[in-house]
């Protein structure tokens, strides 16, 4: 008898491939299909599905529903959630994965509801109980300065995850798998909002998220013309600037450059911390670097528990000294 | 450093109720209109409203039998300015803390959710824009431009650092005192600095309404900050401030590396140095009014903790032995000896001073939310120096300058508000 | 036009650091000593939204809190902030709610106070960060949901709102009535002024109980929290140190050069 699909994830698309979030929830989805011996399937809601059926299995996936139209373009959140719906109804999994994008984090709750379900939303780890068989969900709370297990009674057990909390797998073209289309079943009465246009508000540089070295300005940096010494040393990586909530909400940085919970989360490969106390919000978004360089001048602001490297001082007398020597050391190695 | 109303239980109940709290000393009295001592109760006339009533209701509070979301406690509790002169009287014959189980009621009233709705603005804007008086942060050091002085907000450290505080900073009027005090210490050779509009408050508004984990963050900052600027002397005109961080800030057990000493204290030492010259006569009948902030209250706190033995059957001793601050080391000569050192001056004192001096009515947070009962206070300090035929107040605090110099205007009395600095400047 | 907004109380996030604790047997943080409840941020962003529908367009605005032990200098803020009236849902039943069952309990009383054009709140309550109220209310009601507002404008009978996205922002048009979360960016909550505390005190205060509400009987909570932990950080900071801060960025550029070359 053929094994049932009890992992379902509910994939994004990205360029017409599948985004990263996408590959990672197969990657973990994977992982926990494998503990309950059971199949892991997907659904991709698109307007021209393309190779992405393929590229799914090879991701991991056992079965991916494919379910094409015009209308699912754009993500608009009425007609995602009637589609979705009906076939997650149908497919009935144990267990529902979504990734916590703009898409995820608006359709999740809602998808819930109607599925009679709960959803941890966020999560930053998921794994199988071994004497339940539940699953359970780890989500930061209270601004990321603990960690909630949460396990669900009901059916499917629902989660949205965050980026980079799963690995995705390397993609094995030998895999195999079914791909089935499924038509879309949409009552357009039942539409509620429309979807407008999206505007797109130019950020320079290197996109935060995939930036290798980010150096981030809190509200110690007292200003907006500071940056501009971020701005300098964040060059000499060609990296990326970020800011702090509190910075943008002051408006000296476009709060598209906010870094923390409710703004971008970022692991680069070295991340500067100036002038920021190291808040749990903000922790939330960078804790994950591979290494982190504080500067503030508060022996005992929180970011220096975090950070594997410090210097306690005035960012001002700090940072043009550090610059100048990185590009003096920078010129030396290269002659 | 949290205040737990619990811990001044023994206190609260040894209150007898003797009443010695709504009056200075018997000693101390020179007349039956100046007499009391207390604003609140001599306002609002009942027991509630004076030292001993707070020790009551406190003790009522800890022991569970008040509701804390009474409204009618919550009036009783704000209409007080903390001045601490209750505290003062009843320690003139007893060792009871008063002031702190006031200060203490009032943080266990906050952290149970229950303060005042007029104090949600004022930390709200010490949170947002780091003082409690509603202005930009950005503005803070605008009334330094122009000024030959270190701006530390540029770069750069100081081993003296002059804190103007929130007041001084922000009111036009009384910011041409930080302008002249700046420019008295730079006359007198001294290598000051400031901070600009990186100045913060110094808390005192947010321990003394109760908002204590808002004063901790504000505490800890300045200390963190004066340190970090390699600051040997913090010289503040505030004396709200001086007296928060004499008495407050040494309990949060950070290490300060720097002395904290008042502008009439440095002023006192400038001119015995004789870097400060007073040549000019200034033919004015003053008096001087003693900043609760900068008297009594500045006193080093130390809380004490230990056992109380009953000795004999009957005598209540103290393991270890408590000190006691009866608010006699306050700052009270330092700004004396300057008047005096003005020439053709004619110092005269009031009934009620030093430590028993009367509160200018603005403490606590009177001024910014009940603005009538700190103008009546005022008005009596105001008659009080009208009746040892003064001409003019000088006092050497900003919310007492503020507030005695609207009194004098709304109630159309003839007196001049003089701060320190100023008596000093027109002396030169 | 009547704009609700709903505004949940909790442990202020801004609480100074040494005051964060959790009760193990409870499993939530202790409300700290000396640092009182507070308003969530986004839902005071919520209640900027709706005061600036009431500036722009007139409309009526209705704050709602749900919970028990309301601080009352707390939730009365929006009052005082210029909203026209509050509704208090207090109840010791009401104290540590799912979010399943907060969204049907604030149905329940935005079906009482009857009209309503627009229901406002928070993207998320900064105690468990969830974001999921607002939706699942939604789904209550029967309403179309539009989140992470950071601007809202009223067109005719339909309501245009701007989303933040990752890199701009998106337009969505939605039916009235409807509900919308709102994100910072839409801006900080107005100044509280002393004459707003005082006009506040005029204002109309009601306050419900399970008993006042038309609620079924609760279905049982489909989630359960099993664990709440205060995360190990094992990371240990090299403080580089100098005679002076000029000295330790060299320290630190040579360091940095080595372990992150360009």
């Amino acid at each position: 008898m053929a094994k049932k699909v009890k992992v379902l994830v509910l994939g994004e698309l990205a360029e017409g491939r599948l985004s990263p979030g996408t590959r990672e929830l197969l990657g973990g989805g994977r992982d926990l299909a494998d503990s309950l011996g059971a199949r892991m399937g997907i659904v991709l809601l698109s307007a021209a599905a393309g190779n992405t059926g393929a590229e799914a299995i090879a991701y991991g996936a056992d079965e991916v529903c494919q379910v094409e139209a015009d209308f699912l373009k754009n993500y608009q959140p009425e007609i995602h959630l009637q589609v979705l719906e009906k076939i997650v109804k149908k497919i009935g999994p144990e267990i529902l994965l979504l990734a916590q994008t703009a898409t995820g984090r608006d359709l999740a709750p809602r998808l819930a509801h109607r599925l009679k379900t709960a959803l941890a939303p966020d999560c930053v780890a998921l794994a199988i109980d071994p004497d339940s068989g539940l699953l359970r969900m780890t989500r930061p709370v209270y601004g990321g300065r603990a960690l909630a297990v949460l396990v669900c009674k009901t059916r499917p057990q629902m989660a949205t995850v965050r980026f980079r909390a799963l690995k995705s797998r390397e993609p094995d073209a030998s895999r195999s798998g079914e791909i089935k289309s499924v038509a879309p079943e949409l009552d357009q009465s039942k539409t509620k909002s429309r979807f407008i246009e999206k505007v797109v508000e130019e950020v320079k540089g290197v996109p935060l998220e995939d930036a290798r070295v980010v150096a981030c300005g809190g509200r110690g940096m007292g200003g907006a013309e500071a940056y501009a010494l971020l701005d300098e040393l964040a060059q000499f990586w060609g990296g990326a600037v970020g800011a702090t909530r509190p910075a943008c909400d002051s408006g000296w940085v476009s709060s598209a450059r906010q870094i923390g919970l409710t703004g971008k989360i970022v692991s680069p490969n070295l991340y500067l911390a100036v002038a920021l106390s190291g808040s749990s919000q903000h922790m939330a978004g960078c804790g994950n670097s591979k290494m982190i360089v504080a500067i503030n001048k508060d022996p005992e602001a929180n970011i220096f528990s975090f950070a594997n490297y410090g210097v306690v001082g005035d960012y001002r007398r700090i940072l043009p000294p550090l610059i100048q020597r990185l590009k003096q050391i920078s010129k030396g190695s290269k002659e | 450093m949290l205040l737990d109303l619990n811990d001044y239980r023994n206190d609260m109940k040894r209150c007898a109720r003797c009443s010695i709290c709504k009056w200075p000393p018997l000693a101390q009295m020179k007349s039956w209109r100046f007499s009391q001592n207390c604003p609140a109760i001599s306002r609002f006339n009942f027991h509630a409203y004076s030292g001993g009533g707070r020790m009551a209701l406190g003790l009522a509070l800890a022991e569970g039998k008040l509701d804390e979301t009474d409204e009618e406690l919550s009036n009783i509790v704000y209409r007080c300015t903390a001045c601490g002169a209750c505290d003062s009287s009843c320690k003139y014959n007893s060792e009871l803390e008063v002031l702190w189980p006031i200060y203490a009621t009032r943080a266990r009233l906050v952290g149970a959710g229950c303060f005042r709705e007029e104090h949600g603005p004022i930390i709200e804007s010490l949170r947002r824009e780091d003082n409690p008086l509603m202005k930009s942060k950005s503005e803070r050091g605008r009334w330094a431009e122009g000024l030959d002085v270190k701006d530390l907000s540029k770069g750069g450290q100081a081993e003296v650092i002059y804190h103007a505080g929130c007041l001084y900073s922000f009111d036009p009027e009384l910011s041409k005192v930080a302008r002249e005090t700046v420019t008295l210490l730079r006359s007198a050779g001294v290598e000051v600095g400031i901070r600009g509009a990186q100045e913060s408050c110094c808390g005192s508004m947010a321990f003394q309404l109760g908002f204590q984990g808002e004063f901790i963050k504000f505490a800890e900052s300045n200390i963190d900050d004066w340190n970090a600027l390699g600051a040997r002397k913090v010289i503040t005109s505030c004396a709200c401030g001086y007296g928060i961080m004499k008495a407050v800030y040494p309990l949060l057990g950070k290490k300060m590396k720097f002395e904290v000493v008042h502008i009439s204290q440095y002023l006192d030492e400038l001119i015995r140095e004789g870097k400060l010259q007073l040549s000019k006569k200034i033919p004015l009948r003053v008096t001087y009014h003693d900043p609760c902030n900068l008297g009594r209250k500045s006193e080093e706190y130390v809380p004490w903790k230990g056992i109380e033995k009953k000795v004999l059957g009957q005598l209540i001793v103290r393991e270890p032995e408590k000190t006691v601050h009866r608010g006699w080391e306050g700052v009270y000569d330092p700004p004396r000896d300057v008047i005096r050192a003005v020439p053709g001056i004619k110092f005269v004192e009031m009934e009620r001073i030093r430590e028993y001096a009367w509160c200018c009515g603005a403490g606590g947070g009177v001024k910014t939310t009940m603005d009538d009962f700190a103008l009546w206070t005022a008005g009596e300090r105001i008659a009080e120096a009208q009746s040892v035929g003064a001409e003019a107040i000088v006092t050497a605090c900003s919310w007492c300058e503020r507030n005695l110099k609207d009194a004098a205007a709304a109630q159309g009395k003839k007196m001049q508000v003089l701060d320190i600095v100023e008596l000093v400047k027109q002396a030169r | 036009m009547q704009v609700i907004v709903c505004l949940k109380q909790i442990l202020d996030p801004e609480m100074p650091s040494g005051s964060f604790h959790l009760d193990p047997k409870r499993k939530r943080a202790i409300p700290p000593p000396g640092t009182p409840p507070v308003l969530s941020p986004f839902d005071e962003n919520a209640l900027e939204a709706a005061l600036r529908l009431k500036d722009g367009q007139g409309a009526k605005v209705i704050a709602v809190s749900l919970g028990d032990k309301l601080a009352r200098a707390v939730v009365k803020k929006p009052l005082s902030a210029g909203a026209d009236e509050l509704v208090l849902l207090e109840d010791p039943d009401w104290e540590d709610l799912d979010h399943f069952a907060s969204a049907r309990i604030l149905a329940a009383a935005i079906r009482k106070i009857g009209e309503f054009d627009l229901i406002l709140t928070g993207r998320q309550a900064a105690d468990w960060d969830a974001g999921l109220v607002g939706s699942a209310l939604a789904e209550e009601l029967g309403l179309g949901c539009v989140t992470l507002a950071r601007k809202i404008e009223i067109i005719k009978d339909k309501v245009r709102v701007e989303r933040v996205a990752p890199d701009g922002y998106e337009v969505v048009e939605a039916l009235r009535p409807c509900v919308i979360t709102v994100d910072s960016d839409l801006g900080e909550l107005r100044q509280i002024t002393m004459p707003g505390i005082f006009a506040a005190k005029k204002k109309p205060i009601r306050e419900w109980k399970p008993a006042d509400l038309e609620l079924s009987s609760p279905a049982p909570a489909r989630c359960e929290l099993v664990d709440l932990y205060l995360p190990k950080r094992e990371t240990v900071c090299e403080i580089i140190g100098g005679e002076s801060p000029e000295e330790a960025a060299l320290k630190l550029a040579d360091k940095l050069f080595d372990k992150c070359p360009a």
